[in-house]
Formats: C-alpha cells, sequence, structure tokens
C-alpha cells in the first residue's frame, strides 16, 4: 500500500493525462471544476474509462464505460491486474525496482479471470479485458476515484486493488497519473493532515511512535497517550454502552448525515453532555446541552488544504453576525479556562507551531502561501511542494502490492429488500443542506429530494414518475418522489442526503463499516419501494 | 474548434444539412423536429439551434414563414421594377439570376420575370474557342450524350493506368488557377491534399457561388453536370479520397435534381461508387444543399456548414488542404475550376495555356449582368478587356445610354469607372487599380444608375450576409450602410460622413475575419476614387441620377 | 518545432503551440484583447489583438495564431493603432461606457477599461443589435443591449463547461446568444455556473445576486477559498458595508484558473443568514435558551472537569470539523489530547 488519503498527483495534471481512468465518482456534480480538467483532457485526446453503476454525466464523455454492479469493484480492478499482468503489459522494469509482493499478487490472481469477474460485476469479460489492455498501454494513467470507491464495507480494499492498477503500470511517482481520491469536503484533508483521527497526532505521526509523542509532549507541555482513541463510529456504540459522557462536535451535522442515523441520533439524545459549535442550529444543535455560535470561513483567518495538498489561505473578510466568534478562538478560550493556557493572537501563529513539529508542513508559513498555496510534503523554506508524490521512492519502503479478495455486499438484497439503494450528491446542493438550503434561487434549481429508479423497475413495482413513495430498509422509512430515469440500473435506486427535513436518506443507509477506516457503507443497502395507501 | 459531441463519419459524411431539409416542412423547423434530430444526431440542443437559425430558408416556429420574396440586391434593385411590382413582398438574397432580373422567390422555387426555369439558360456563344461550353448547347445531357465526346474517358485513364504523375505534370503545367476567385493553383493544392496526413480525405465541389452578379456555374450545374462529376472524381483520385461532396446553393433547386439523376446514371454504368471503371478506386459523391447563406461559399465557412457548425469562417492556417472537413485533408474547388480539369488532360497544357491571351492561361466564365443589352454569361479567353466584354459581347447600355461604372468580382472585386473599360481582365492586371477579377462577375452601371445608391444597395448585401462572427464586420457593414443610408436620403447625415466610412472601410479591409469582409471597402473604395464628385454631391443631398430622393 | 521568434524586435523561445498573444505577454507586451479566453478555443472575433506578421498581406489575429520559428512579428504601429482604435469605436457604438451597469456596480468591465486605456471615444452612432432578455433565473442577468458578441460566453459554455446551454443564434448584427428556442436558462441545459457571467468582457450577463447592492467604488475584494467542497478553488469576496456582497473566481489560483460552480459563485448567501447563531445557547428545562459566552463557558467547565474526574479523559469524544480550518482543526486534536487527555478526536471524514 502506498499513499495517505490525498490526490497522489496534482488536479491540473490531469488536463494533461492521456488516460483517465474515474472510478466510484460522480465528478461532474460532487466536483464540477475538477470535472472541468477532465472534460477538457478528453477534448484533447485523452481517453476516459468511467466505471459506475449509474449513468452518470461523465458517461456521455466516453465510450468505455464500465457498469458494473455496486459494491463489486474488487473483482473489477483485479481481472484487470490479472489481464495486464497475464498479457504481460505491466512495467517490468518499474515493478522490479520498485515494488515488493508481485509474485504474490500474480498468483493470487489467478483465478479472477474476466469470465469469472463477468458474473460478479455483470460488466462484459471483453469489456474488462479492453479496459485493462486501455489502462495498461497508455503512457500515464491517472486513476481518480470518491465516495463510490470508500464508501464500502470493503473500501480500503477497493483503493488497495485500485492502487495495484497503478503499481503495476509505473503510474506512481510520475506527473499526470498516480491514484486520486477526490475529497468531500472543503477541508477534510487539512482536517486529516493537523491530526484530527484517533490514530494520528499531526502530520500522519502515529500516536504510538515514541520520538513523534516525545516531540509533542514537548511542544505542550503534556503527557500524551500513546494508544489510539476511537472513531466517531465506534464512539457511538460507546456513547450507547455509556463509556462516553460528554461529546463536543464542531461543525458536523452528525444527526443526519452519519449512516444509519437513527442510531446515531438515538446516540446523541442519550448522551449526557453535548456540546455543539456550529453557524446555524442544524438538527445537531437542536439535540445539543450547550450550542456555541461559530465564525463562518468569511469571517476567519486560516487556512484550507485541498484534495490535491495545497495549503490555501482563507480571510477575514467580514466580522461574524453578533457574539460569535471564530472555531480556534472557542477552543482556546475554553481551553485556558480549563486551566490550560492557550493565548495565540492570530491563526497564523497556531499555524507556525503546527509547522515546527510536522514535517511535512515545516516550510510552510503565511507568508509563502500569501499568492499561492502550497502542496505538501514541504520541508523546508525554500522547498517549491510537492505537485506529486513518490518521484523517486515510495519511503523506506517499496511500493507494496496488495492481493484483497472479491467480497459481497454487507447487506444484499433478498425477498424483503429487494433494491440496492446507493447514495450520493448533486451539483447544486451540499451536504446535509445547511448552506446550500440558504442560497436564494437554489430551491428553483433542486426544489427537493427525489428517488432515481430506473423504468423497468419502474414499470414491475407500478410506480410512475413524480409519485410519493415510502422507502423502506431494515432501519427505517423515508417519503420521497420517484423520479423514473435510465440513470440508475435495473435493481439499484438512488437518493442523495441533501434534503434531510423532507427526506432523511440516512435513516436507510448501513452503519456496517470498514475495518480499518470505520468508513459506512453508504454506498449500498437493501430497501424496497412501497407505494402509498389511497 | 475541438469539441466533444462525436464526428458523424459513420455512412454520411455530412448529415446535418440534408437531416435539417428532411425534417423541414415547408422550410419551418418545429421545436420537436430539432429536438428528435438532436437526439439522433447527439448534439446538443442549443448548437443545432445556433446552426440551423443562421440560415435565410430555415425558419424555425415562431418566426414568419417566408412564402415569397423578391431579390432587391444590387443588380436587381437597378432593374427599376422590383421596388414597384413587388413592393410588399419580403427581400430575398440574390439567387443568381441576375440575367433575368429581377428574380423572384416562391415557396422553395427561383424564377425571373422572363422565365420559370432561369437557371437552365443557355450562356452566349462566344467567337473564339470554348473549353466548358464547348458542348453546353448538345440537346441532351444525360451519360449517353456526354460519353459519345470521350466524357468520363480522362476518368477511366487514370484509373487503369494509373498516370497519376502525368496528370499532375499537365495541370501544374497548365497554371490552373482557382476560378472562385482567390486564384490558388490548383495543382499544388491537390498535391498538398494527398501528401496530407489524415484520412480519410475528402473532395468537395464548392458549388455555392453567391456573390451578386455571378451565375457562371449555373449552367455548367443545370447542363454539364456530367463534367462536374468526371472532374471530381478525378480530383479524388489524384489527391487520395474516395468521397466527394457537392456544397450546392439553395438558390438552384433544379440543379439538385439534375445532380442527383446524373451520379445515378454515373454509377449505374460504374463510372462512380465502388469499383470506378472497374479499379480498385471507388469515389461517392453526396450532394448537399446549403440553405441561404453567402458566407458559405466561403470555403472554411462552407465546411462548418457540412459539420453542422455554425457557418462561421474558420480562423486560418490551417488551411483545408491539411485540415478541411472534419478536421482532415480536403480539397476545395469551385466548380468551374474543376471543371477545366478533364479538358487539359484530354486537350493537354498547351491548349490550356492558348486559350487565353496576353501571357495568361484559358478562358474563364464572365457573368454579365445589370444595364447592358445582352446579360448572361460567357466564355471568353481570359486576359480580354473590359470593353470587348462589355460593349461587344453583352452589347453596352440600353441605346441613348452610357456606361458610368462597373464592378468586377460581383462585388467584391471592387468598383470601376468608363475610363477603365480597357482594363485587361486577368489575374494580374486589375490590382493596379486595386481591384480583382475574382469571380469574373461584371455589373454595369449607365448613366440612369446612381453610384451612391448602388454602393448603398452592395453594402445592404454585406450586412444582411454577415455572419457576425468577426466585429468590424458584424458592426461595420451596418454603420458604413447607415451613413450610406444618409447618403441616398434614407437617414440622417452626420457630418465628417466621408472620413467616417475610410475609417470604417480601411479597417475592415485589414481586420475582417474573411473575404466577405475584407471585401466590403472595395466598392466603398471605388466610389470614393472614381466616382468623388458625385458622391460630394450626395453630402449636399444631389443626385445627379434622380435616383436618390432627400 | 522550437526556435526563436521575434516580437517588436525582442527575441522569444517558441513554445509549440503557444499564441503569439501568450507568448508576448510572456515578455511583458500585452496586446490588447477582447475576445480573448485562454482556457478555451481562440476565436478571433473582436480582432483587437491583430498583429502585422512579416511576409504576409494582411495582418493575424495573435490570439488565433501560434508564434513559430522565424516569425517576426510587429504589435505596435500606427495601422494596428489605427485598427484597433476603429474597431473599439465601433464596440463602443453599440455600447457605451455611460451605460454599463457592471462598470457602475461590480467594477471597470472589459471593454470600458479598455476604451479608457487607449482613450478612445464613441465616434460612431447607429442601431444598436442586442435587447435586455428577461430571463427568470435567479442568478444570470441577461441584457444583450450591453453585449459586444465576443463569444466567450458560448465557449466558455460549450468547451469548458460543456453545458451548451447558450450558442450564438441567428446571424450578423442580428446575432443573438440563445438557448434553444430562446427559452429562460433553467429550461436549458445550464448549470448555473457563473463562468459565462465571469468571462464576459461587458456587463451582458451579471451577476443578479450582486447587482443593487453598493457602488463598484465601495468594494473590496477578499481573496479566498470556496467553502464547499475539497476542489478548493480560488474566490475574491467583494465586501461592501461589512457585508459580503458577492463573489468572482480568483483568475490566479491554480487549481480553477477563473471557474466555479453554482455552490461557490451564488452559494454563499448562508454567510448573511438571519438564521445565524448570534449567541451561545444553553439547554434549560429541555429548551435552548440564549446565554452569554461567560455562562456557556462556565457550564462546560464545572460538567468537564465533573466528568473526567469521575470517568476519565476516554469518556470524552470530540468531532472536528471539516469545514473549519486547519488551524481550528489543528487546536481542536491539541484540546483533546493535550487539554483532555483522550485519543477520541476524529473528524467528518468517514461519514
Amino acid at each position: 500500500m502506498v499513499g495517505r488519503g490525498a490526490m497522489s498527483n496534482s488536479i491540473a495534471e490531469l488536463e494533461d493525462s492521456p488516460l483517465i481512468f474515474a472510478a466510484g465518482t460522480n465528478t461532474t456534480e460532487a466536483h464540477p471544476v475538477i470535472a472541468l480538467r477532465i472534460k477538457r483532457a478528453v477534448a484533447r485526446g485523452a481517453k476516459l474509462i468511467v466505471v459506475d453503476p449509474r449513468k452518470i454525466e461523465l458517461v456521455e464523455y466516453t465510450n468505455r464505460w464500465l457498469r458494473l454492479r455496486v459494491g463489486t469493484d474488487i473483482a473489477l480492478y483485479n481481472t484487470m491486474a490479472h489481464v495486464i499482468i497475464e498479457e504481460g503489459l505491466y512495467d517490468k522494469p518499474y515493478v522490479a525496482e520498485r515494488t515488493k509482493g508481485f509474485a504474490e499478487l500474480r498468483e493470487f490472481l489467478k483465478s479472477y479471470t474476466p469470465g469469472y469477474a463477468a458474473e460478479i460485476t455483470g460488466v462484459p469479460a471483453a469489456e474488462i479485458a479492453a479496459a485493462a489492455r486501455e489502462y495498461a498501454r497508455a503512457d500515464r494513467a491517472a486513476i481518480v476515484y470518491t465516495l463510490g470507491i470508500t464508501e464500502h464495507s470493503c473500501g480500503v480494499h477497493n483503493v488497495q486493488s485500485l492502487a495495484n492498477l497503478a503499481l503495476l503500470c509505473g503510474n506512481f511517482g510520475v506527473p499526470n497519473a498516480g491514484v486520486n481520491p477526490l475529497r468531500g469536503q472543503n477541508n477534510v484533508q487539512g482536517a486529516g493532515d493537523v491530526g484530527c483521527l484517533p490514530n494520528y497526532l499531526p502530520g500522519y505521526q502515529p500516536t504510538g511512535a515514541g520520538e513523534v509523542r516525545e516531540r509533542w509532549e514537548k511542544a505542550w507541555g503534556v503527557t500524551l497517550d500513546p494508544n489510539p482513541g476511537i472513531t466517531k463510529v465506534t464512539a457511538i456504540d460507546e456513547i450507547i454502552r455509556g463509556n462516553i459522557r460528554a461529546v463536543y462536535i464542531v461543525g458536523e451535522n452528525t444527526a443526519v448525515s452519519d449512516a444509519n442515523v437513527g442510531k446515531t441520533r438515538r446516540a446523541l439524545e442519550a448522551v449526557e453532555f453535548l456540546i455543539v459549535q456550529d453557524l446555524f442550529l442544524t438538527e445537531t444543535a437542536e439535540l445539543a446541552h450547550v450550542v456555541l455560535p461559530a465564525a463562518s470561513f468569511a469571517e476567519a483567518d486560516g487556512t484550507f488544504t485541498n484534495t490535491e495538498r495545497r495549503v490555501q489561505r482563507v480571510r477575514k473578510a467580514v466580522e461574524p453576525p453578533g457574539t460569535a466568534k471564530p472555531d480556534w478562538l472557542i477552543i482556546a478560550e475554553l481551553a485556558t479556562r480549563l486551566g490550560y493556557p492557550m493565548a495565540y493572537n492570530h491563526p497564523s501563529e497556531i499555524w507556525d507551531e503546527l509547522a515546527r513539529n510536522t514535517p511535512i508542513f515545516a516550510g510552510i508559513d503565511y507568508e509563502r502561501i500569501e499568492l499561492q498555496g502550497i502542496q505538501w510534503p514541504c520541508p523546508t523554506r525554500d522547498h517549491p511542494g510537492t505537485p506529486y508524490l513518490h518521484k523517486d521512492s515510495f519511503g523506506p519502503e517499496k511500493g507494496s502490492f496488495q492481493a484483497v479478495p472479491h467480497v459481497a455486499l454487507a447487506e444484499p438484497p433478498d425477498e424483503a429488500y429487494p433494491l440496492v439503494l446507493t447514495t450520493g450528491r448533486r451539483r447544486s446542493t451540499y451536504h446535509t443542506g445547511t448552506q446550500t438550503g440558504r442560497a436564494l434561487g437554489f430551491e428553483e434549481l433542486v426544489p427537493r429530494e427525489w428517488l432515481e429508479v430506473n423504468p423497468e423497475d419502474a414499470r414491475a413495482l407500478g410506480i410512475g414518475e413524480g409519485e410519493e413513495v415510502e422507502v423502506a430498509s431494515r432501519r427505517g422509512r423515508v417519503r420521497v418522489a420517484v423520479k423514473v430515469t435510465d440513470r440508475s440500473p435495473p435493481g439499484v435506486v438512488f437518493l442523495s442526503f441533501h434534503f434531510p427535513r423532507e427526506t432523511l436518506t440516512n435513516l436507510l443507509t448501513t452503519d456496517v463499516y470498514d475495518p480499518i477506516t470505520e468508513t459506512p457503507e453508504f454506498k449500498a443497502c437493501a430497501v424496497r419501494i412501497e407505494k402509498l395507501r389511497g | 474548434m475541438k469539441e466533444l459531441r462525436p464526428n458523424p463519419q459513420s455512412s454520411d459524411p455530412a448529415p446535418f444539412l440534408a437531416e435539417l431539409h428532411r425534417v423541414a416542412k415547408g422550410g419551418l423547423l418545429s421545436r420537436t423536429a430539432l429536438e428528435e434530430l438532436a437526439a439522433s444526431l447527439q448534439t446538443p440542443l442549443a448548437d443545432l439551434y445556433s446552426a440551423a437559425s443562421f440560415y435565410h430558408y430555415f425558419k424555425l416556429d415562431g418566426d414568419e414563414p417566408l412564402g415569397e420574396g423578391v431579390c432587391r440586391g444590387p443588380v436587381c434593385s437597378l432593374s427599376g421594377i422590383t421596388a414597384r411590382a413587388h413592393f410588399d413582398l419580403p427581400s430575398i438574397s440574390c439567387p443568381g439570376l441576375c440575367d433575368q432580373a429581377p428574380a423572384r422567390y416562391d415557396r422553395g422555387d427561383f424564377s425571373s420575370a422572363a422565365s420559370s426555369d432561369g437557371g437552365f439558360r443557355l450562356p452566349h456563344r462566344a467567337n473564339g474557342e470554348e473549353a466548358l461550353f464547348h458542348h453546353i448547347r448538345a440537346p441532351d445531357r444525360r451519360l449517353e450524350s456526354y460519353r459519345r465526346n470521350d466524357g468520363y474517358g480522362m476518368l477511366l485513364n487514370l484509373v487503369q493506368n494509373k498516370s497519376d504523375d502525368d496528370a499532375f505534370a499537365a495541370l501544374q503545367a497548365s497554371g490552373l488557377s482557382g476560378r472562385g476567385g482567390a486564384a490558388f493553383p490548383l495543382a499544388l493544392k491537390w498535391r498538398a491534399v494527398r501528401d496530407a496526413e489524415g484520412s480519410p480525405k475528402y473532395v468537395v465541389c464548392n458549388a455555392d457561388e453567391g456573390e451578386p452578379g455571378t451565375f457562371k456555374d449555373r449552367p455548367i450545374l443545370h447542363l454539364q453536370p456530367h463534367l462536374l462529376l468526371e472532374a471530381m472524381a478525378i480530383a479524388g483520385y489524384l489527391a487520395g479520397a474516395n468521397v466527394g461532396i457537392i456544397y450546392l446553393r439553395y438558390e438552384y433547386p433544379r440543379a439538385y435534381d439534375v445532380l442527383a439523376k446524373a451520379i445515378g446514371e454515373a454509377e449505374e454504368e460504374g463510372l462512380l461508387g465502388s469499383n470506378v471503371g472497374g479499379s480498385s478506386f471507388c469515389f461517392q459523391i453526396h450532394i448537399r444543399r446549403g440553405a441561404g447563406s453567402y458566407v458559405c461559399g466561403e470555403e472554411s465557412a462552407l465546411l462548418n456548414s457540412l459539420e453542422g457548425r455554425r457557418p462561421w469562417p474558420r480562423e486560418r492556417p490551417p488551411y483545408p488542404t491539411s485540415r478541411g472537413l472534419w478536421g482532415r485533408p480536403t480539397v476545395v474547388n469551385n466548380v468551374e475550376t474543376l471543371c477545366f480539369v478533364p479538358l487539359i488532360l484530354r486537350h493537354g497544357a498547351d491548349w490550356f495555356g492558348s486559350l487565353g491571351r496576353g501571357g495568361s492561361s484559358g478562358t474563364k466564365i464572365y457573368s454579365v449582368s445589370g444595364r447592358v443589352c445582352r446579360p448572361g454569361n460567357f466564355e471568353l479567353p481570359v486576359g480580354i478587356s473590359a470593353r470587348e466584354l462589355i460593349m461587344d459581347y453583352a452589347g453596352g447600355p440600353p441605346s441613348g445610354r452610357s456606361l458610368k461604372a462597373f464592378t468586377l468580382g460581383g462585388i467584391s472585386g471592387g468598383l470601376l469607372a468608363s475610363e477603365h473599360l480597357s482594363l485587361s481582365l486577368d489575374y494580374r492586371s486589375p490590382a493596379k487599380h486595386g481591384v480583382f477579377l475574382g469571380s469574373g462577375g461584371v455589373i454595369v452601371l449607365d448613366d440612369q444608375c446612381c453610384v451612391v445608391d448602388f454602393v448603398r444597395s452592395c453594402v445592404l448585401f454585406y450586412e444582411a450576409e454577415s455572419c457576425g462572427k468577426c466585429t468590424p464586420c458584424r458592426i461595420g457593414t451596418v454603420r458604413l450602410r447607415e451613413l450610406l443610408d444618409g447618403l441616398t436620403g434614407r437617414g440622417n447625415l452626420p457630418s465628417g460622413v466621408r472620413q467616417q466610412m475610410e475609417k470604417i472601410s480601411d479597417t475592415m479591409g485589414a481586420s475582417s475575419a474573411c473575404g466577405l469582409g475584407q471585401s466590403v471597402p472595395l466598392v466603398v473604395s471605388g466610389m470614393g476614387r472614381f466616382f468623388a464628385e458625385e458622391l460630394r454631391e450626395h453630402t449636399q443631398r444631389k443626385c445627379r441620377a434622380g435616383v436618390c430622393r432627400f | 518545432m522550437k526556435g526563436k521568434a521575434r516580437i517588436d524586435g525582442r527575441s522569444v523561445d517558441c513554445v509549440p503551440g503557444q499564441s503569439i498573444v501568450a507568448a508576448a505577454k510572456g515578455i511583458g507586451i500585452a496586446i490588447p484583447t477582447l475576445c480573448y479566453d485562454p482556457r478555451v478555443e481562440p476565436s478571433a472575433t473582436c480582432r483587437l489583438c491583430l498583429v502585422k506578421v512579416k511576409g504576409r498581406r494582411l495582418p493575424v489575429a495573435a490570439c488565433a495564431h501560434a508564434l513559430e520559428p522565424e516569425m517576426e512579428v510587429t504589435s505596435e504601429d500606427p495601422d494596428l493603432e489605427s485598427w484597433r482604435r476603429t474597431i473599439l469605436a465601433l464596440a463602443l457604438s453599440e455600447n457605451p461606457a455611460a451605460e454599463c451597469r457592471r462598470c457602475a456596480e461590480i467594477g471597470p468591465c472589459e471593454l470600458h477599461a479598455l476604451a479608457k486605456k487607449l482613450a478612445v471615444s464613441p465616434v460612431f452612432q447607429g442601431a444598436a443589435s442586442g435587447r435586455f432578455k428577461e430571463d427568470s433565473n435567479p442568478f444570470i442577468r441577461r441584457d444583450y443591449e450591453q453585449c459586444i458578441y465576443c463569444y466567450r460566453c458560448t465557449r466558455v459554455c460549450g468547451e469548458l463547461e460543456q453545458a451548451h446551454a447558450i450558442a450564438p443564434a441567428g446571424r450578423g448584427f442580428k446575432s443573438r446568444i440563445a438557448t434553444f428556442f430562446d427559452g429562460g436558462l433553467l429550461e436549458s441545459s445550464c448549470t448555473f455556473c457563473g463562468q459565462c457571467v465571469q468571462t464576459c468582457p461587458t456587463g451582458a450577463l451579471m451577476d443578479k445576486k450582486m447587482l443593487g447592492k453598493a457602488r463598484a467604488t465601495e468594494a473590496t475584494k477578499v481573496r479566498s477559498v470556496c467553502p464547499f467542497c475539497g476542489t478548493g478553488c480560488g474566490i475574491e469576496l467583494h465586501v461592501a458595508r461589512g457585508r459580503v456582497i458577492g463573489v468572482t473566481p480568483d483568475w490566479n489560483a491554480p487549481v480553477n484558473q477563473g471557474s466555479l460552480c453554482v455552490k461557490g459563485q451564488f452559494g454563499l448567501d448562508f454567510i448573511h443568514s438571519p438564521e445565524r447563531l448570534t449567541t451561545p445557547l444553553i439547554r434549560r428545562n429541555g429548551k435552548l435558551t440564549a446565554a452569554t459566552w461567560d455562562e456557556a463557558y462556565g457550564l462546560i467547565v464545572g460538567k468537564f472537569q465533573q466528568i473526567k474526574d469521575e470517568s476519565g479523559p476516554g469518556a470524552f469524544a470530540l468531532w472536528s470539523s471539516s469545514r473549519g480550518t486547519s488551524e481550528s482543526n489543528y487546536l481542536m486534536q491539541k484540546f483533546a489530547r493535550a487539554v483532555i487527555g483522550t485519543n477520541n478526536i476524529d473528524n467528518c471524514a468517514r461519514t
């Protein structure tokens, strides 16, 4: 395995990529401006391979669309790897010099023949083989993916099976290539980078690593717990068990955005002490004991780090409303009152403290990113930043192939719940609608939620366009209007989670999660559609 | 232009115009029809609408349908009757019946005061040797008759003996150059396409002569179809193309039937289509009708039109020889130019050279219209004098009238006065007066005509035909016409009118994106240079011809 | 095709495919343009960038022609100046500066800024071609009275965004910018990315949300980053009278180079939403009621100390925001680890 949860390469590089392999990413809707690069690459003659069960807009830009069944990614990529190896299309010097585990992978993949994969994925064997050849023969190829890959109970394995392809074909460490997650939130990259993870200190330095811990202990003047903490997902269970008594949530509408949100709500309703810090009285804040009013991005200085690892400045443009304060100030004041003085005059001082102790950021300060952001790793003041990772090596280790097996969906459709629900985003709404729901005019673009149903299924169920139905899973039920469209393949229905007040999609989703990242399987759960009576 | 919409290159190399004509009911394109067409051609709706709304003869739901119309172009308006007899009819753009003015339009057909099938009118017979028109007065235009005179002989000879080099040598030696206006050497062009990378390659025949006062291709298209077809097939063979497209102007509807029938005949006899003359050479000819647009006579706009794009001219280079139809190497030649090819191959370069006069090669079709006794087409030597053409062949102005002015190249070659009658009509001499032979159209004005009013009608034509792509032409034509409106008693007359016209003309000539805009200044500056006094009188609201009413 | 060419006598290295305009810009020569947007194919419609190339009969459009080895380009001389001034005067004849709403409310438009720079006055008069188009969409005002038909909007819509919502229709002076059958943008394939508005060099296309808020002279621009997805598009917040009155893309941002999507362009009303929280709230008798910061902090400090004393740091869970700044996230994890003493810190990356 190589890399961290960030693009190995840069957004701009996509434009000159000879081949783009888009897996589980509805880029035109979720990342419209990155999609511009893909469209332009295609216009310039790049090949595009799209892997998606849904007929997303990107499909219009290619004639190589692999419409796999939901949750069968590993079988598909393993088989592509099999074809690439068996036909000798892999980059032999690269594999020899820079990777390990090739022989084991080759052995492991023996059974992943195109015929076998065709049965699992529903993609014709010849198409899989053709895609494999096209990917392997491209001079360089960039894999981009989004939550269609990671929001599965086998999300990590999905990514690893994609990374195998890139390693086989020498697509790490060169421009216009790589494996590139397109991340969903403005600073989800930064939040992880600076250590908001239970197992990592800032800069992806493990909590248990002695030398690192000592550095931070010295910097902060405290003793640190070497054992990793628990994730959000585990914490929900621990709240229900009574082991977690206080929860402090900053800027997240978790009471509607979690998978199997019914359970999250029960937990948050039960927790002894809940603090929510946000811009609005969100569904989550409504459950809190204390709500703290925060400043928005336009009301505070700081940085966001985008999906290509670029640290960029945000600047205070206006004052926060009323007595609302920037997040950093609230946390600092609270820490001070709790007996740990945090006396920062400006966020730049916070950044400098972070950068001093974090090698990947060591060369970045506000002055350097005044005009243009810098991509980490940036270890020194004279380092220009890193447009693409792994240029000469994968660090001390070699790039390691991972033999990962195909697994079935955590909750496959059955007689009682015969359809697969998959979830995602739409372009002109964002997340739980806290912000875009308040943007004037947006209601005219996407006025409400709708359930995308394949015409075949609609016929079989006797439901029509615009009809209000109930969608039920083992965990809950929601009401929503139907849109009959061939965007959804037969047997699969689609919902976004942008209108939680009317259609709380995550009442349906399953919280079965990936054992490594604990990311739930938002992308597949079993549901049925019920006609309303009368 | 790079776009993602798929090139519909399947079996039909250029389906757009044909499809638009197919679904246009009485020239009217409905919303539903365009929606269906966009889906089947995989074209974005707005782009299809963009292209369709460009043409005069496609009307869209909500537009005023065009039932009847009359030409008020530079030539027809000289006849003096259009305004009176048909004053309530909408104007149409010059349909190429200038020798039978005024021209009328009636539900898809064009006619003249003189006849209902004016397209078939025979050219006048010249005293010297004719090349293109040599057999044109034969009583029928069937394949049999064409073959009796060795028709298709040169094509068969080529494909069977593979004598490419000889053919190229002959064409090069003949000095044959483009007769549409640009006068580019034909052999060079074909060789460039043959040697260019990319396939498939195309031969496109520009049969979209829309220049006012120019109707020289009309007799060939109506009366000599096989000559053109043979020429195109030879072009295909020599340039390495297997597909030919005739872009036929909308205004010659009957020529479509003639050409379609001729293609059928030739295919039946194995002279076109697969395995021409039993050889391995295949050549398929398609006809695409335009839909009313002068600028489509500009080769790059024509190619855009075939591709279903808005027929805007392209920026050049690259030239069609390297990036033409669908970005592939393409021969684009005018009808007249192409038709010389079989004749040169048959009779030799020397023969062709001997047809010219004063050092020029070959003959040229001259279309003469306006105030002359015998308007029409004449095939005469390149290098003949304007006087001989206008006064002798075309009979000069009606008796009692005197010649005041004449144009070259339709209206786009420039405007000259009676003192220029001795000018030799070739590809070099006119340049000394800043004018060009161009298409060979000559419009004659007599002393009853007003030069200023005539120039206004020319500019009005350009305004109506400007594609709107480039700023100097899009606005410049309008501002010029408005100034000429003032000079001819139709509007306000600002001070400094002549300086303003000069400024705009000069800028348009240098900066416009294509030949249309670049040509506009020629008539305007001709007026300023050769008719300065008459122009000055108009700034004082006087018209010596009594045409302009103040 | 490497080699050297000369522009105004200065030697320039040729980069294959690089336009004369771009090459000139590289050595500090600003050739005037209006229809040029380097992100899309050149259309060479405005003809302002005409330059003379030795050996060519006519001047060429520098935006649409590559600088080739051995070329000798002249970008300034009396002819070129005269042509440019005439073309600009023609454009002004349709679109005089005094009537430009973009200049008045948002900031100088390209057309009038250029006319001012070259001191061109509207010497020609006559009919104008475009019309104001009532379009009921909530975002984009379409006033083609101010259009100069440079076709940047249609090219950006077609080539860059690939939305193909608008295209030129009609012809000549009666050309117009139209959707299919001249319908409204809401009924078209428009994604409201706003890129047409941003590339427009005149007041023809404007952000409805920015109009009527302030005079251009009152506003300042603050560079920032779009707060929605992880792309990280550079934006400029226009600020007047203490409020964000509009957004324009940051043309120098390496990520988006002047592009945005509907959310970043039109979706920032939440900043000044009347529903923003303005004071802390404390649950009293089951209801959230307004409180002071002191009250809120006091309650939290007491409760935190109690739980920490009774159950230890492991009884806390802290979830930080992937929407907040890195600095606040860093402090949040420092707070968890150094102040509370737990690694139970996470962010919403998983959900």
